[in-house]
């Protein structure tokens, strides 16, 4: 199991670079995790592995924010040199994210940075809380993340 | 005097019990038999309940008594029930961080979120395995 930050979130990053990107800071919730697929290697007439193939990590994630700021997502370029490619399209595919990164404060108050790699958003739902307030949820996978 | 089915009734008839009385009439007797509801505290204890199911105050005034307390009964169990369900512990995997959009929801939406958000998060993931 990965380790569990409890600290607050500063703001999620979105674009292209660390220099080009877009701040979203009224993020409500967000979680992440790596995830192993394991296949055992069987003997041959066993049913027991003598190891196991580890062939594919990948991660899963979801964030969400309020309503009334999730603009950025759609107007922010996140893939370089493939002219203007938003997080998601409405009415077409998602783009992976060159840049996507949360920056948030661990348990000591310490400024830390978690960068997920090969990021897509590949599902959002909205979820009503009352008359004035909606959030949004969105779903990701990504390849692997670095903390920082 | 004949009322909307059809039946011939006395005046005497019209006489409601104090259960059957508009919310409104309640409070006049209440006055009259001297009580007096200075504070408002009856009024608006009832008055918040209305207004928070969308409710004006005519609409509690006209209300027979009986249905005012069916209505407060109703209300202050959904508020038991909301507060149970907020109060129980949310089951979390990964890493999970509140961000600043949190503190613009109260507590029971937050749980509410949270639950639900982590609840999506094991379909998704559930669906992703299972997609190989």
């Amino acid at each position: 199991m990965s380790d569990t930050f409890t600290g607050r979130i500063d703001k999620l990053e979105i674009g292209l670079t660390a220099g080009t990107n877009t701040d979203i800071t009224n993020a409500v919730v967000m979680n992440w995790e790596l995830n192993h697929d394991v296949r055992p290697r069987l003997f041959a007439n066993l049913k027991y592995p003598t190891t196991y193939q580890q062939p594919h990590s990948w991660g899963i994630g979801s964030f969400s924010i309020l309503s009334e700021n999730h603009a950025a997502i759609y107007a922010t370029d996140v893939q370089a040199g493939a002219g203007l490619q938003y997080a998601m399209v409405p009415g077409a595919d998602s783009n992976v994210m060159d840049f996507f990164q949360v920056t948030y404060r661990d348990a000591n108050n310490n400024v830390q940075t978690t960068r997920f790699y090969y990021a897509i958003i590949y599902r959002y739902t909205k979820e009503l809380l009352n008359y004035d307030d909606s959030v949004w949820i969105y779903h990701f996978l990504y390849g692997y993340s670095v903390d920082a | 005097m004949t009322t909307a089915c059809g039946s011939t009734t006395s005046s005497t008839d019209t006489v409601l019990t104090l259960d059957e009385a508009p919310f409104g009439e309640y409070l006049k007797i209440l006055q009259k038999e001297g009580y007096k509801d200075e504070a408002g505290e009856i009024e608006g204890q009832c008055l918040e309940v209305f207004e928070q199911l969308g409710y004006t105050e005519e609409d509690l005034h006209k209300t027979p008594l009986k249905n005012v307390h069916a209505v407060i009964e109703l209300y202050t169990a959904e508020m038991s029930r909301q507060i149970m369900e907020a109060t129980q512990p949310v089951s979390v995997s990964g890493n999970v961080l509140l961000g600043k959009g949190a503190e613009e929801l109260d507590s029971s939406q937050l749980q509410y979120l949270i639950r639900r958000q982590m609840q999506l998060h094991e379909e998704e993931k559930l669906n992703q395995m299972l997609k190989k």
